[in-house]
């Protein structure tokens, strides 16, 4: 049995007040709150093992280097890479893309190359491929969205050509919950030879990820979406592909050897990060990443099916309330909009009974415009969510309906 | 913040003209003209004026908004129509210390309804929703198309 209680006392914030009431946390798309063993492992590397890595003869110096290069290996098996020299650290799904993007740019993008992208990718996933796409002549493809919010597969199969450089595909969309079928995807794109990025924003928070599995050529992720601090992320690649890609920031750690006559860099992954990293991010990565193994990820993940449902049976519930967002395969995301009540003034309304959900475009702007919507509320959840959250949610915005329109 | 202070900041006033806006719709005929974003949430706005000899003689906008920024822009536009660029900028100083909360008697001699904005002070998120068509209005102002 799946034991929300116990995982929520875990977490300090879920146990706070916001505007005088319990804090109902939904929006998890947007960060994720941190257990305590993730917030005291961070506090105790400032407290005794501070300095830092790749440098120190010391051995506070090596024990930090120790401890941020164990990460690497826990990442790898997390996400069951064959190799920890595939696991970059980063600061987070931006800085991923932007790596992968600035290197395809650099040294594979030619004119007339296409870059294959979905109209619901995060602005993470769209501007660094259209500035990519600007800088080398390459052509940025998109495939569109349906109306329920999944992909338009046919699309997708009619779009991919030889002419393809990349397929960089989110694997869980944040504003609409929909999961894409990445696996038979990036099956289609290799039968023709092409390489594949998939966001994991949204999807390693949700679910077990298996690279080997998927095949996928790179897979990026967020540790503040992670259960683990802000700042600190992971770009999976395979060898061969890290091996291709020039390195995207230079400068200190990165290097072999430094001469005016000339500089040598690092193998893989240090060749990609330049300068201290987030060491105290990375160690309370560690932590979020233990804190999940040792979770059963199958309950979780059915728990927070069990959220989705009864949050869309609600708002199904509430006339004049529209679900943006209603694909067969969805994880716990529902974006919602009103026919006479902004999202904005939802959030407020909600905020003053002490649930957080989040308003606006969430950096999806072409995917709202599809949907000829200018913003949308947008509750999310995550395992430490329970079935009260998910009414509390309900009963407020039926209230909100009659303190606007009564 | 409490239920007292959502009342504060929806206060009826503000709820009614956001929902039945006050010179809603594109002005056909206009000489200045607008839009402005909210880059954080996506609101949208767009303010047409008639400007004739240093008067404000027609005014609209169009917008995809809350009703904050619903209603400022209704109390903002019938407040200055017929009235002068001179006129927009004291209230627009009179505005941002409402905003701020910071409210004397003396204010509200051209508007009112501008003085219902002083509960946002307690939901500072909300401050810009408020200000947009204010800020578009002004740069709306410095964009004469014809005179």
């Amino acid at each position: 049995m799946f034991n929300v209680q116990s995982i929520r006392d875990e977490f300090p914030i879920l146990s706070t007040l916001m505007n005088d009431k319990p804090l109902i946390y939904l929006d998890n798309a947007a960060t994720s709150q941190k257990p305590l063993s993730v917030i005291q492992a961070v506090e105790d590397f400032y407290k005794t093992s501070n300095s830092n890595i790749h440098r120190g003869v010391f051995r506070l110096s090596e024990q930090a280097t120790l401890q941020y290069e164990a990460t690497r290996g826990l990442f790898a098996e997390f996400i069951s890479a064959e190799k920890e020299t595939e696991i970059v650290f980063v600061k987070g799904v931006t800085e991923a893309i932007n790596l992968v993007s600035y290197g395809f740019a650099q040294s594979i993008l030619k004119e007339g190359d296409e870059v294959l992208i979905s109209e619901m990718e995060h602005h993470a996933n769209i501007v660094p491929w259209q500035i990519a796409c600007e800088q080398t002549g390459a052509v940025l493809k998109v495939i569109p969205v349906l109306d329920d919010g999944s992909l338009d597969l046919l699309a997708f199969e009619s779009l991919l050509s030889e002419k393809t450089k990349l397929l960089s595909i989110v694997h869980i969309s944040n504003s609409l919950g929909t999961i894409n079928p990445i696996k038979s995807m990036i099956d289609k794109a290799h039968s023709i030879g092409v390489p594949v990025l998939v966001d994991g924003a949204q999807s390693a928070p949700h679910m077990e990820v298996d690279v080997r599995d998927l095949d996928c050529d790179f897979y990026v992720f967020s540790g503040h979406k992670l259960f683990a601090p802000t700042g600190v992320g992971v770009l999976y690649g395979k060898e061969k592909w890290l091996e291709k890609l020039p390195p995207y920031q230079s400068g200190g750690d990165m290097i072999e050897k430094v001469d005016f006559g000339g500089t040598t860099f690092k193998g893989i992954p240090g060749k990609f990060e330049a300068g201290t990293p987030n060491i105290s991010g990375v160690i309370g990565l560690s932590k979020a990443i233990q804190y999940l193994q040792k979770l059963d990820r199958k309950e979780a993940m059915a728990h927070e099916d069990a959220l989705l449902k009864q949050a869309t049976e609600g708002l199904n519930e509430i006339d004049g309330l529209r679900l943006i967002g209603t694909a067969e395969a969805k994880a716990s995301i529902v974006s919602f909009v009103f026919d006479a009540i902004h999202a904005h003034d939802v959030g407020t309304f909600l905020d003053a009974g002490g649930i957080a959900i989040r308003t606006g475009h969430h950096c999806t702007m072409p995917l709202l415009k599809r949907f000829n919507v200018p913003a949308t509320a947008r509750a999310s959840f995550a395992f430490y969510n329970n079935l009260n959250d998910v009414d509390c949610l309900v009963e407020s915005l039926k209230k909100m309906k009659s303190f606007f329109y009564e | 913040m409490n239920e007292t202070d959502l009342q504060d900041l929806y206060q009826s006033v503000l709820v009614q003209h956001s929902k039945s806006p006050l010179h809603y719709g594109k002005l056909d005929s206009h000489t200045h003209y607008s839009e402005g974003y909210n880059a954080l949430c996506g609101d949208a706005i767009s303010i047409y004026l008639s400007v004739k000899q240093g008067k404000i003689e027609k005014v609209s906008f169009e917008s995809a908004s809350c009703a904050i920024c619903k209603a400022s822009a209704s109390i903002l536009l019938e407040a200055i129509k017929e009235t002068n660029e001179e006129t927009f900028f004291s209230m627009q100083d009179e505005f941002s210390k409402i905003l701020d909360g910071e409210v004397s008697d003396q204010m509200g001699a051209s508007s009112q309804e501008i003085l219902a904005f002083q509960g946002i002070k307690q939901f500072p998120s909300r401050k810009n929703c408020a200000l947009l068509p204010w800020e578009t209005l002004h740069k709306a102002l410095n964009s004469n198309i014809k005179d």
